[in-house]
């Protein structure tokens, strides 16, 4: 099994929702989350004042598959989250010993 | 004994109290067959709900084994195994008491749920005497030390209140704990035993005001146990379609508009009696009494406003009031809220009273009081509750009705549409620093969800009513247009700000063409601030606020190169004729004429330096206060300013006329007549709740061609000529003027450029911090 994390813009939320369901994902974790990357932080103006944005606001999501899903997956939000301008995220895929669904006991691919 | 209690449950034609009755009538025989044979000396009786014979379907059974003094153990455990193990056998939630008097009493005197729970004390079976006796006594100890029970009283209900919130307003309402829930009811009632007449008047309503209102909330409460089968107290969003059917509501909506008003009864008697309980608990703990025993002998009485005194923490109308006077009920409501007091229950059976029609056009006073009341902050929130009470609200306001009380049926909100849009203004209260316009800030958040009432999009419902209600009023045009576009736009940054890519420079273009000025940016930043924060404990974090600030920022910079408001290149129409004059005459000229819910005032003559600020004094030494002030300039020369002033301010027009010739023929010394008038002009002001702070902004960054200046300070004498002084001393040329005054803050914002350079018209940013000291000196 995998946990399939992806950082994306937060306007493409919905774009890569749609392109999961799509692809068969039948739930996800969706976190309100800030950072930064190469894109780094900025300075905005504001009334006459400037203020440095350090972390950037991006939506954290998050799938669990099965082994043999994850690129089907990977492929879907980087086909609709993708801008091509810096800051477009990251997706990183990891390996998950177990899986437990805590309502019925069930465990590995049948908890997912 | 559980299929007996079924069996009632599942009658439906058993509802609110006769089912809870039935429930403890059952209870009673229960009780009575298991105790057929207590000993003499010994009783089974109910308290707490139980003892007020109202059992709830899902509720706790409270019952007390009362036997002698010296009874064994042995016999006590027996008796007491005998009365409850049926009970738990079968199911039935019970809390049972086993106590002897003394015990009992010892108990309820240190703690004051035993002690109220003894009030109520009701005979089951037994000995009567027995039960007779610690019922008495209770009520014995309770009235020994009243203030000592009523300042616990007090103390429980602000603990409960701040855990539960208030039933009113809330979404998903604790229909026991919350403010304006039963247990508000039953504190009155135990206060009122403490049968002292000082007491009594404190509570100036029937008891039974409140009973109605708690039997209706009890009928709800009543039918979530039937529904849930647990002893629930908040009313979910998940329950409230099947509670509403099986309560014989049309739907979850009109029940709950029915419980939020009958909790606003509730509410309005509890709070009313606990703030005068409370004054008296304080008094007593300082050891003050009335010259009879009572608290009419320490009543203080001050002055307010015009026809307005405090008395004893509440705000009455003075025996010179004008109850004709549309603007009385918001400049009462105004005092009430600036200096935390009370609106007396009498003022506002007097303002209800009033022979004055619903939905007629504003005065500029009543807009004034009504702002500076929007402007208070949290007190806002219970003068509002008090006006709408006596519906004296939706009496100058009727689109409030259809926002009364109304529910709100999503995850996010949590507050029903009134107290969600009263939320939004109090909200706003933090931000009115970040707006050059607070009052249309105060006002688009009272209406930014108007239209919630109304069938359809709420959105364009609202854009419909904002105009018409702007209007009567007595905003201008301009003002109108902002008011519209705010309740229009109220959602554009939030959903903007997490929808669209805001690294496109198209997306703050469509923001910046859809708001279409800087200043209306800045409102409907603070705007959508207020609204998040106000629809819910999720509605606003970090992540939010970074979000919609990016997308401000990108938007301002593309609205940086729009007009700056209110600049006009030439005079308007009205005033040409008047131009014309000066042309002729070389003399200055005054007229008079009629604006939206404003009289205006235009003075033209041949232009210099200073002109301004000679007008401004010469209308502050004829106390004529300015609400807005416009500035032109024509081609040839002729200078026009142009300044809304409350209607019927000017007596005589000839005698300004004279004063303002003598004025800039420096025979009069405007500066000398200024100072005096501020000198004798001491206002009798009492302080406020939170007084002002002065505050001055100077900024390049709201227009390209001119400079801003941002002036907050207490409302005072000749405000706007100190500043226009000052400007002109910088050889600063006004541009336009704003003036604004926010009960006892006033905002004047000005659009100036340098006078003597036209290259560079905005004044160079080294030169900011000095004009701020400067006007800020200008105001000591």
């Amino acid at each position: 099994m995998k946990l399939i994390t992806a950082i994306i813009k937060p306007f493409k939320l919905d774009d890569v929702r749609n392109a999961l369901k799509a692809a068969g994902v039948e739930a996800m974790t969706v976190s309100e989350v800030r950072g930064f990357g190469r894109q780094g932080g900025h300075t905005e103006t504001y009334r006459g004042a400037e203020y440095q944005i350090d972390f950037v606001p991006k939506v954290r999501v998050e799938v669990l598959c099965a082994d043999g899903q994850n690129e089907a997956i990977v492929d879907a939000i980087i086909a609709s989250a993708a801008t091509g301008k810096i800051g477009d995220g990251k997706i990183w895929v990891t390996d998950v010993g177990e899986v437990v669904r805590i309502r019925t006991g069930e465990t590995g691919d049948a908890a997912i | 004994m559980r299929r007996g209690r079924e069996a009632v449950v599942a009658d439906t034609g058993l509802h609110g109290l006769t089912l809870t009755r039935r429930l403890s009538d059952q209870v009673d025989g229960w009780l009575i067959s298991l105790a057929s044979d207590l000993p003499d000396g010994w009783a089974v009786a109910a308290t707490g709900g139980y003892g007020r014979g109202q059992l709830y379907p899902a509720g706790d059974v409270d019952a007390l084994l009362l036997h002698p003094r010296g009874a064994s153990a042995t016999d006590v455990e027996a008796m007491s195994r005998r009365l409850w193990y049926p009970f738990w056998d079968s199911g039935i939630k019970l809390s049972p008491a086993v106590h002897d008097d003394r015990s009992l009493l010892q108990l309820a005197n240190a703690e004051l749920f035993t002690q109220t729970s003894l009030l109520e004390l009701r005979l089951v079976a037994g000995d009567a005497d027995a039960v007779a006796f610690v019922r008495d006594a209770a009520l014995g100890l309770w009235r020994k030390h009243p203030w000592r029970w009523l300042e616990r009283l007090l103390d429980a209900n602000r603990n409960r209140w701040k855990a539960s919130g208030d039933v009113a307003s809330r979404l998903e309402p604790n229909l026991k704990d919350g403010r304006g829930g039963l247990r508000d009811v039953d504190a009155l009632r135990w206060a009122l035993l403490t049968g002292r007449a000082d007491v009594e008047r404190a509570f100036d309503a029937p008891i039974d005001d409140a009973a109605v209102a708690a039997s209706t909330i009890a009928a709800v409460r009543a039918e979530l146990h039937r529904v849930t089968g647990r002893a629930a107290n908040i009313l979910l969003l998940q329950d409230q379609d099947a509670v509403a059917a099986a309560t014989g509501y049309d739907d979850a909506d009109q029940m709950m508009a029915t419980v939020s008003a009958a909790a606003r009864q509730v509410e309005w008697l509890s709070e009313r009696f606990w703030d005068r309980a409370s004054r008296m608990i304080d008094r007593r703990g300082r050891g003050i009494r009335g010259s009879h025993g009572g608290e009419r002998g320490r009543q203080r009485i001050g002055h307010l406003a015009s026809a307005l005194i405090s008395r004893d923490g509440e705000v009455e109308l003075a025996a010179s009031a004008d109850l004709t006077d549309p603007s009385l009920t918001f400049r009462a409501a105004e005092a009430a809220a600036r200096h935390g007091l009370r609106l007396a229950r009498s003022t506002l059976v007097q303002l209800a009273n009033a022979p004055i029609g619903a939905g007629q056009d504003w005065t500029t006073e009543m807009r004034q009081a009504f702002l500076g009341m929007l402007g208070a902050g949290m007190p806002l929130m219970g003068v509002a509750d008090a006006l709408e009470h006596h519906g004296l609200l939706s009496r100058f306001l009727p689109e409030w009705t259809a926002v009364r009380s109304r529910p709100q049926r999503n995850a996010f909100h949590v507050y029903t549409v009134d107290r969600h849009l009263l939320q939004t203004v109090v909200e706003a209260h933090q931000l009115l620093r970040t707006v050059s316009r607070p009052d249309l800030l105060l006002l688009g958040a009272l209406l930014h969800d108007i239209g919630k009432g109304s069938p359809g999009d709420h959105t364009e419902a609202g854009v419909a009513l904002v105009a018409p209600i702007a209007q009567r009023m007595g905003f201008d045009a301009d003002d109108t247009e902002t008011l519209r576009i705010l309740v229009q736009t109220h959602l554009l940054l939030a959903e903007t700000a997490t929808r669209r890519d805001l690294d496109d420079p198209r997306t703050a273009q469509l923001v910046a063409e859809r708001v279409g000025s800087l200043h209306r940016l800045h409102l409907l930043r603070a705007l959508t601030e207020a609204d998040s924060k106000a629809t819910g404990p999720t509605g606003w974090n970090d992540w939010k606020a970074e979000l919609i600030n990016l997308l401000t920022a990108r938007t301002a910079e593309c609205l940086l190169d729009g007009p700056a408001p209110r600049p006009r290149p030439v005079p308007p129409n009205d005033v040409t004729e008047l131009v014309d004059k000066v042309r002729a005459t070389a003399n200055v000229q005054v007229s008079r004429g009629r604006g939206a819910g404003v009289d205006t005032i235009a003075v033209a003559f041949p232009d210099r330096p200073g002109l301004f600020a000679t007008v401004a004094g010469s209308l502050a030494c004829h106390g004529i206060e300015v609400i807005a002030a416009d500035v032109w300039t024509t081609a040839d020369g002729v200078a026009v300013d142009q300044f809304q002033i409350p209607r019927r301010t000017i007596a005589d027009l000839a005698k300004l006329q004279r004063f303002l010739e003598d004025a800039l023929d420096e025979t009069i010394d405007v500066d000398e007549r200024v100072a005096q008038r501020i000198t004798s002009q001491t206002r009798r002001r009492m302080l406020a709740a939170a007084p002002a702070q002065r505050e001055i902004v100077v900024s390049n960054h709201e227009s390209r061609s001119t400079t801003m200046i941002e002036v907050r300070s207490p409302d005072a004498e000749a405000v706007l000529y100190r500043l226009a002084n000052v400007l002109h001393r910088f050889e600063l040329d006004i541009v336009s003027a704003k003036v604004a005054t926010l009960g006892h803050e006033v905002v004047d914002v000005f659009y100036v450029r340098c006078a003597n350079q036209r290259d560079s018209p905005q004044l160079h940013e080294s030169r900011h911090a000095d004009l701020a000291t400067a006007l800020s000196a200008a105001l000591l």
